[in-house]
């Protein structure tokens, strides 16, 4: 009876039922952290699952995006961009109508408040910042309150394409991902002012983080490489 | 050991076994070509969708990849963005000096703009042809089995049209010139 026990270990060992069966995976995470030579598609991830952002209106003033990186896997600094495709007001899409709302050029980029990354040296790039695990950027909106400022309470949203660029640690890069998110805009008025008068990047002052918050934009195309 | 214990253990195994056998074919068939590193016979990447590829060169020339199908040829998809692309070139570039008299033509494709790739060719001394798409560079090494449109990605055409071999990553020179020197056109280069 033990030797069929054995036997029958063995054999489900070599199916990948016992810790024996678990090399494969072992070997997946040398190629993910060694050789380069041993870099195969089924070791790497699709860059959606790569780099996950999410993207979230924070306040009046500023939209969030947090990207989740997988681990082996790292974005560039300074290749991190948010271009305004379209702002729609009322529904209208200034894309139809570019001359009568000149302040929304589509295509163009918006301001950015990056942290720093982890400084590493690239022998191709010389020093370059780079994020790992995550990394979350804000994105400056003030100006799109003028819209509301002028006394439009219509509806406003934008379209906004997450543009990010990154590679696996293994020896391989992805070209530029470019997401697109729709984000509904809220007049600052309408937003709760912080007691303690806090600031926010790009000198906005007296807003700070607050609720209530606008729960994450849907992806309106989750990816699509440039 | 009680047979009753022996015979329940072996049927617990049993059945993790199905389920991993299980598992394995599900993610297989979500994933079809995640095995795939090579190009097998019978996928997009047929020599004559290569040659039959035309893409501009750095200077806007268009140049057709069948031009060289009486070579040994080495395709690099690369990008000006790509660290890893740009530190394997010189390893191209002496290829292409050692082995071009020989039958070799090594031709890279940036996916890029000709303006950066000029750039950046001009840098690396590139002695070999650069063609430049943003675009159809990535789109065609999917087609020749890069299927994530990672770079850098190499293809080896044997003279007689034959896909020798798709690299994803850098190559490793000695490995690499072994294959190059083993394939040359004609049996007096070698």
């Amino acid at each position: 009876m033990k030797h069929s026990i054995v036997k029958l270990v063995l054999a489900l060992s070599v199916i990948g039922v016992f810790p024996f069966g678990y090399a494969s995976d072992s070997s997946k995470l040398v190629a993910l952290t060694g050789s380069v030579s041993a870099v195969t598609p089924a070791d790497l991830l699709d860059p959606i699952d790569a780099f996950r952002p999410k993207m979230r209106i924070r306040d009046a003033f500023t939209a969030e995006i947090t990207v989740s990186i997988a681990p082996g896997y790292y974005l560039y600094r300074d290749r991190l961009r948010v271009e305004l495709v379209d702002q729609m007001v009322a529904g209208k899409s200034s894309k139809q109508s570019p001359a009568k709302n000149p302040a929304s050029n589509p295509k163009q980029n918006l301001a950015l408040s990056i942290p720093t990354g982890k400084p590493v040296y690239d022998p191709t790039f010389g020093k370059v910042d780079v994020f790992e695990d995550s990394v979350t950027l804000l994105v400056d909106l003030a100006r799109f309150q003028q819209v509301f400022a002028n006394g439009n309470t219509s509806k406003q949203t934008l379209k906004v394409a997450f543009i990010s660029q990154g590679c696996a640690a293994v020896g391989v890069c992805f070209p530029p991902q470019r997401q697109t998110f729709v984000l509904p805009l809220i007049a600052s008025g309408d937003w709760t002012m912080p007691k303690d008068g806090a600031s926010l990047p790009f000198g906005k002052s007296g807003i700070s983080a607050m609720s209530p918050r606008v729960e994450p934009a849907t992806p309106v195309r989750p990816v699509a490489t440039k | 050991m009680p047979k009753k214990v022996a015979v329940f253990v072996g049927i617990a195994a049993a059945i993790l076994g199905l389920l991993a056998i299980l598992a394995i074919t599900a993610d297989r068939t979500k994933n079809p070509s995640s095995a795939a590193n090579t190009v097998a016979a019978g996928s997009a990447a047929t020599p004559s969708v290569i040659y039959s590829t035309s893409m501009a060169d750095q200077f806007g020339n268009q140049q057709s990849l069948g031009q060289w199908s009486n070579k040994l040829l080495v395709i690099n998809f690369w990008a000006t963005w790509c660290a890893p692309c740009l530190e394997e070139m010189p390893v191209f570039v002496r290829l292409q000096e050692k082995y071009g008299p020989k039958g070799l033509q090594i031709v890279g494709i940036a996916a890029d703009s000709a303006a950066n790739s000029r750039k950046f060719a001009e840098k690396l001394k590139i002695n070999y042809p650069i063609l430049a798409d943003e675009a159809g560079a990535i789109a065609l090494s999917k087609r020749a089995g890069n299927r994530l449109g990672l770079l850098p990605y190499t293809i080896v055409l044997t003279a007689s049209g034959h896909i020798l071999m798709t690299k994803l990553g850098m190559v490793v020179e000695a490995e690499f010139e072994e294959v190059i020197k083993n394939n040359l056109p004609h049996q007096k280069y070698r």
